[in-house]
């Protein structure tokens, strides 16, 4: 792997800016996907950038994820192709979401290619949304150390936060370079060809940065072991379950943010669940003694968690739309992992490989046919 | 008219009511706010008499609109054995709403309110609310409002529950062992007919309400005059809404927002993505997701009218954006224009429905 080092003595994003405008006064693509702050300043959004003059307002790398980018991706081609030649800059997870959702066939990657971030995670969003300047100045340290207390947890334990398992064409590395160094590495001969376009050679080593990338894996492999050992004995079992999502109000956020949970109406929302006689309500209350309302909260997790499982690319979108502060987003990835590890998938790592579901394979998971609590 | 007085705890008064109505078999549940075994409040649907010591009707929480949760409950089919319902005064006007929209039934519902102080966002379950129950009945009494109380509770104007059979009376008390219950309609007394104990001549807390009221009139011309909403115009939309992530919780949590599929989860608020190039083209850039503001200002029609200021929409908000307050102070413009309280009266029709031959007469030229 090469790549070209340069400097950015003003910042990361400002060293991104510049490659993306080249890229399009040269005409290498007709429109960038890429997260802007808003006009009030506490948030940021996509948008989707024609007019070179705009890329200096855009922030490739906020310090928040307030809408991941593939739902993002997933507005614009939704009911097909744009015939535009798009760039979308994404984080890693975002890139990956993407992919997953083309798999679904709900984003249509013709036309798009992508630019992936090394990324130190994201900051709460309600923490943000408080306090930006605050939080802006802290973004600063945390892209120098790569770590920090205020990080959201699914970041923390996140490990492919790199170009690990990132099928995106050109990626922009910063993790392990001295200061103000910043790495474009082309994941592809074409984008290769595509920065040379703009007079980026890559024929540079790449090993400062890979050495980084192995330290910080490390240390994020252990915290995702460690978060994994305590959640175990806190959500196993009805009970637990029961504790776990106590103070859940049944506002299906976690369903609507979600960039996999794609339906356009969830099954928790729709007649089967919402029209419900009254005598049924009744009988249930009366097994009891009585019922919560609204019902089915557990249902639905896990119902949810049944639904988009393999394909939950551990974004943390969930977690940060909750309007409780329920850390479903560590419960979901936990168990994604355990799925995805049986099916030896990685969601949106590849935009060839199917989605275990949705392939019939005769000769598979043998160890499961003879269990005996499953006849 | 006429009242029952228990000598005991608010809540205890209320259980001590509901058992003697199971007692009787006047009704066959409960439907009201407990305590849950994971210890947060949720409602629930009770009809074993002995779980009534769950239930903490005057708990200042509000995890969901009561009246969005009883039109679930009754969408289909009125309930068929009698059922006391315990919730506050905004809860029973969206029911009433929600019927109106035949999103729900009243039959065999017996409606048992009280004045109402208001509630804590819900957010504050999260670390409990037992520390701050002291301090909330001490601002009853003494007719303050309290500040980090929801903001649409600071501002409300219409707790006292009109359209209630039963009334606990709250409004100056302190957490004491006297309780009024008063008898509002001939559906509570029939509930009631047998009922042993101390039955009074009582009213509601008048002069309390009052003052309660113009504090709370003086408080919401505080909130809308630090909104600004007089210079909002299309920049200040996009300002304050552009925050929003395009969750739609607020519309989730709204007891009135009613559609199963929202027209902007439907596939008609979905663009080609020609369509997207061509603003594009226009404009040099465009937002993804789109119609962010399009969206609250669609919702802002759609339920402006029926609006009955819970505040569940700010609660539910994952950035904070005051949804509540702009909602709020549309819907009042709009509810003047009819002179309408939603809710107030079950057999007051949505003016939106009714045709009237002759009004607004000033704005057809």
């Amino acid at each position: 792997m090469k790549g070209k080092i340069i400097t950015s003595q003003n910042g990361l994003n400002q060293a991104i800016k510049g490659i993306l405008k080249s890229l399009l006064e040269k005409g290498l693509f007709d429109a960038i996907l890429v997260p802007t702050r808003v006009p009030s300043g506490e948030s940021f959004v996509y948008l989707l950038i024609k007019d070179k003059n705009l890329i200096e307002s855009c922030t490739p790398l906020p310090p928040i994820m307030p809408i991941q980018g593939a739902r993002a991706l997933r507005e614009l081609t939704r009911l097909g192709k744009t015939s535009l030649k798009i760039l979308c800059v994404m984080r890693p997870c975002e890139v990956r979401a993407s992919v997953e959702l083309s798999k679904l066939k709900q984003v249509n990657l013709e036309n798009i290619s992508f630019m992936s971030i090394d990324c130190p995670g994201a900051f709460i969003l309600k923490d943000y949304i408080n306090d930006p300047e605050k939080f802006d100045k802290l973004y600063q340290n945390t892209l120098k150390d790569w770590e920090g207390e205020n990080i959201r947890p699914s970041c923390n334990i996140c490990v492919r936060f790199s170009h690990q398992d990132t099928p995106a064409d050109i990626h922009i590395g910063k993790i392990g370079m001295k200061e103000n160094g910043v790495i474009i590495v082309p994941l592809s001969t074409q984008s290769n060809e595509l920065l040379s376009k703009i007079d980026i050679e890559c024929t540079q080593e790449t090993t400062e940065w890979q050495t980084g990338i192995k330290e910080k894996l490390q240390k994020k492999a252990e915290n995702r072991n460690k978060a994994f050992s305590e959640l175990k004995g806190n959500v196993s079992g009805m009970e637990n379950l029961n504790n776990f999502f106590s103070n859940c109000i049944n506002c299906h956020n976690c369903m609507r943010v979600c960039p996999i949970c794609y339906c356009r109406q969830c099954f928790f929302d729709s007649s089967d669940e919402v029209r419900i006689a009254a005598e049924n309500y009744f009988s249930r209350a009366q097994n009891k003694g009585g019922i919560k309302f609204p019902t089915d909260m557990i249902f639905f997790h896990l119902g949810r968690m049944s639904h988009m499982g393999i394909s939950c690319i551990g974004c943390g979108a969930c977690e940060d739309a909750c309007p409780m502060d329920v850390p479903i987003a560590q419960v979901f990835e936990f168990m994604a992992d355990e799925l995805q590890k049986m099916f030896n998938y990685i969601p949106g790592r590849d935009r060839e490989e199917q989605i275990p579901v949705l392939i019939y394979k005769e000769d598979e998971l043998h160890e499961y046919e003879d269990m005996e609590d499953l006849k | 008219m006429k009242a029952l007085k228990i000598s005991k705890l608010p809540d205890d008064a209320i259980r001590e009511l509901l058992l003697s109505l199971f007692e009787r078999k006047k009704i066959g549940g409960v439907f009201a706010l407990a305590k849950t075994n994971t210890h947060n409040y949720a409602y629930a649907l009770i009809t074993n008499k002995e779980l009534l010591k769950n239930i903490t009707p005057t708990i200042p929480l509000m995890p969901a609109n009561a009246g969005k949760l009883l039109s679930r409950l009754t969408m289909i089919e009125p309930v068929s054995t009698p059922i006391a319902v315990v919730v506050r005064p905004c809860e029973l006007r969206a029911l009433f709403e929600l019927v109106k929209l035949e999103q729900a039934k009243l039959d065999n519902l017996l409606f048992v309110s009280f004045t109402c102080s208001g509630v804590y966002p819900t957010r504050f379950m999260i670390d409990g609310i037992e520390n701050k129950l002291k301090a909330y009945w001490e601002n009853i009494r003494t007719g303050q409002i309290l500040q980090d109380l929801r903001e649409s509770c600071r501002i409300c104007e219409n707790f006292v529950p009109d359209n209630a059979d039963i009334i606990l009376t709250l409004m100056g008390k302190d957490n004491s062992n006297e309780s009024i219950l008063l008898i509002k309609t001939e559906k509570g007394k029939n509930f009631l007919e047998d009922k042993s104990g101390q039955l009074i001549e009582a009213d509601l807390e008048l002069k309390k309400i009052e003052n309660m009221r113009s504090k709370r009139i003086d408080e919401k011309k505080r909130v809308f005059a630090d909104l600004k909403t007089e210079d909002f115009g299309i920049k200040g939309l996009t300002e304050i809404f552009g925050r929003c992530i395009n969750c739609h919780a607020c519309s989730k949590a709204c007891p009135v927002c009613y559609c199963k599929l929202c027209y902007f989860e439907s596939s008609e608020s979905e663009y080609s993505s020609s369509t997207l190039e061509k603003e594009l083209n226009k404009r040099g850039a465009v937002r993804l997701p789109t119609d962010t503001v399009f969206y609250h200002v669609g919702r802002l029609i759609h339920v402006g009218i029926t609006c009955v200021g819970c505040g569940m929409c700010s609660d539910a908000c994952p950035t904070s954006i005051p949804v509540f307050t702009i909602f709020n102070k549309t819907a009042e413009h709009v509810q003047q224009l009819f002179d309408y309280i939603p809710g107030r009266k079950i057999d007051e029709q949505i003016p939106l429905s009714t045709f009237n031959k002759k009004e607004f007469e000033e704005v057809e030229d």
